[in-house]
């Protein structure tokens, strides 16, 4: 198993995983990750970073932002991350939860064919109108109002030119649009299926 | 792709009304449901009295009209854009209803003081006027929505009940002058303060809260199959109580048993709320919001008691129901609007003063602007002033009617106090800033 510097600060390193990762409870392993060649595994262990409080997300989708179709994502984390599920279903990822011991989880979410496409966010089609490759991730999500806004308009001046925010919210954030338009910013926002929102902000 | 908004200029996204459109309101509810506070002290022997009398009608508009249902028009002005996504349909219809309904309620307030008949009816008139207003403002507001879930349904019912309680009020009203209404004046008030409290103001906390609690406690409405049940339960069990209160029938307890489930699916639904919040710590709004909900619990005991009829002697169930009505005016619903105001003010004051001046400066949370120390003291007055007056009513002990108004005449000072705090963030000159700290390079 990886350990955490081999995932330090969000970057990706591709790294040798066993072949077999028999689960010691709950479902078998599907047989799309059975014998992954190791260039096609990607580990983020985080469990070190949410023991010091920091907030995951952006780290996780920056990474998963960053796979290849054919690669798929490891994550080591303390607990299970049920929210992160539907985030990822969303852009089309099925997962594998594997409880290996006390606060250590590992679950692998992968493009399966079959899997994702039975779930009703992937039907509809909702990855991103705009690339968001490049894009600073402000998850703003699980904040009382009016704290999505006070985080969006702060991470604004991070915007490099050509550059993106993609914030995410739990509702539409409807107070903020006057605050961008009076900056000078265009924006666009999408309603997930998963119930959040999207709203994509440039320059 | 829903209601995507590509670009700065296209579809306008809703917005929020200018500050003092709900502001105005909420300041004169303020000023009424302090004022309405401080008068308790002085109306001990009228508590002790039947309630159906001018003084003790005076007060308990002062707080239905001026305190409550002013605080819940303010309120749907600034949260339906927020809540229901949607923009007021008129700012200015909002401002004239605003004068319309100010002097309708004192006038109202101070003939039913004096008891001067043709005076009240005036009043209840211009009121009448106000609410109409309101109606047709929230109406085309609402008219605009692209679905009707839970929340605007209650909001659409809700004022269904207000302009029905309206216009009973005023044939009430016109009733003290031309007796057309045969006499049955207590059937009269209970069918009029039931379609008032329940579907008038509880309606509308009920559909706010499923949006607000959630939102408020870092949680989420997991079901709303049992908040559609409670929806439609309460419906039907409100027109039956009220068609069976006004014509006194012993149906009332099935209609009474029909609202007591409702509450309790809506009591059940906001544990689930908490039970999943991401914020284990209550603040002083939310803590307000769970004792109005334990005490709407008690209310809706003592009102399905009261419906059966089964009390010893007449005079108990008179105090009983005098108890009852006071419980529920203050412990439920005035504790559920100040929770929800200490978090709704500091918001809406927050947005006007710092939200241009984020990432340009350094400005406080909105959090923090309620403060700690007022609203600790406030908590605690309100609810020791709430059991006792309660009590005290029950049981005919002028003792603690005067304890428990001037502890409530006390609550009322400290909630002034921690507005007015709110209220001095308006005012740059009161609440300046630390020194100027460039946060970011940002253009504007």
């Amino acid at each position: 198993m990886t350990n955490e510097s081999s995932c330090h600060e969000g970057h990706v390193r591709p790294t040798p995983e066993p072949k077999s990762c028999d689960t010691p409870t709950g479902t078998p392993m599907p047989d799309v990750l059975r014998d992954l060649p190791d260039d096609r595994v990607v580990i983020l262990d985080i469990r070190e970073h949410v023991r010091g409080g920091e907030e995951p997300f952006q780290r996780i989708m920056q990474t998963v932002m960053s796979l290849r179709d054919d690669q798929v994502l490891k994550l080591c984390n303390i607990f299970e991350p049920v929210p992160l599920y539907a985030a990822l279903a969303q852009r089309g990822f099925a997962h594998w939860t594997q409880r290996r011991g006390p606060e250590d989880w590992c679950i692998m979410f992968y493009r399966a064919g079959s899997e994702a496409a039975t779930s009703p966010a992937s039907s509809t089609s909702s990855r991103p109108a705009e690339p968001v490759g490049d894009a600073i991730v402000v998850d703003a999500r699980g904040l009382e109002p009016p704290q999505p806004m006070a985080k969006i308009l702060e991470n604004l001046p991070r915007i490099a030119a050509g550059g993106k925010i993609l914030a995410i919210t739990d509702r539409r954030p409807m107070l903020l649009y006057p605050k961008l338009e009076e900056r000078g910013f265009v924006f666009s926002t999408e309603e997930t299926t998963h119930g959040w929102f999207e709203t994509r902000i440039w320059k | 792709m829903a209601g995507s908004k590509p670009g700065s200029g296209n579809s306008a996204p809703a917005r929020l009304p200018s500050l003092w459109v709900p502001l105005r309101y909420f300041v004169t509810a303020q000023v009424a449901f302090v004022t309405a506070m401080l008068w308790a002290p002085w109306q001990v022997s009228n508590l002790l009295d039947f309630y159906y009398q001018g003084h003790d009608l005076a007060l308990t508009h002062l707080l239905t009209l001026g305190w409550i249902t002013m605080t819940i028009m303010g309120a749907s002005f600034q949260l339906v854009p927020v809540a229901l996504e949607t923009t007021l349909w008129s700012e200015r219809l909002a401002c004239w209803q605003y004068w319309i309904m100010l002097f309708g309620v004192a006038i109202m307030v101070s003939h039913f003081w004096i008891g001067h008949h043709e005076g009240l009816a005036f009043g209840a008139g211009l009121v009448l006027v106000a609410v109409i207003l309101f109606l047709i403002n929230m109406g085309r507001t609402l008219w605009q929505l692209p679905h009707w879930d839970i929340v605007g349904r209650h909001m659409a019912a809700a004022l269904v009940y207000l302009a029905s309680t309206v216009i009973m009020g005023n044939l009430m009203a016109l009733d003290k002058i031309f007796d057309f209404l045969g006499g049955q004046v207590l059937s009269t008030i209970h069918a009029h303060a039931h379609l008032a409290g329940i579907g008038w103001v509880t309606m509308m906390i009920f559909g706010a809260s499923y949006k607000l609690i959630p939102m408020f406690s870092l949680s989420e409405l997991r079901d709303e199959r049992l908040a559609y049940w409670e929806f439609w339960l309460l419906q039907v069990g409100l027109a039956g109580l009220y068609v069976t209160l006004l014509l006194h029938s012993s149906w009332a307890t099935l209609f009474a048993l029909l609202i007591a489930t409702a509450v309790g699916l809506f009591l059940w639904t906001m544990r689930d709320v908490m039970r999943v919040r991401r914020r284990p710590r209550l603040d002083w709004g939310l803590r307000h919001a769970m004792i109005a909900m334990t005490t709407l619990a008690i209310v809706t005991i003592l009102g399905l008691w009261l419906s059966t009829g089964w009390v010893p002697s007449e005079e108990l169930a008179a105090r009983l129901a005098f108890g009852y009505g006071i419980l529920a005016l203050l412990g439920w619903i005035s504790a559920m609007i100040i929770g929800l105001m200490y978090k709704i003010i500091p918001f809406l004051v927050w947005h006007h003063r710092y939200s241009d001046l984020i990432g340009l400066r350094s400005v406080p949370p909105a959090a923090q602007i309620l403060g700690e120390s007022t609203p600790r003291m406030e908590f605690w007055l309100l609810y020791a002033g709430i059991a006792m007056t309660v009590t005290g009513v029950i049981f005919a002990s002028w003792l603690l009617l005067q304890v428990g108004t001037l502890a409530l005449a006390l609550a009322g000072l400290t909630f002034a106090v921690a507005v007015c705090r709110i209220y001095c963030h308006l005012v740059p000159r009161l609440t300046p800033l630390p020194d100027a700290q460039i946060v970011g390079s940002m253009l504007r």
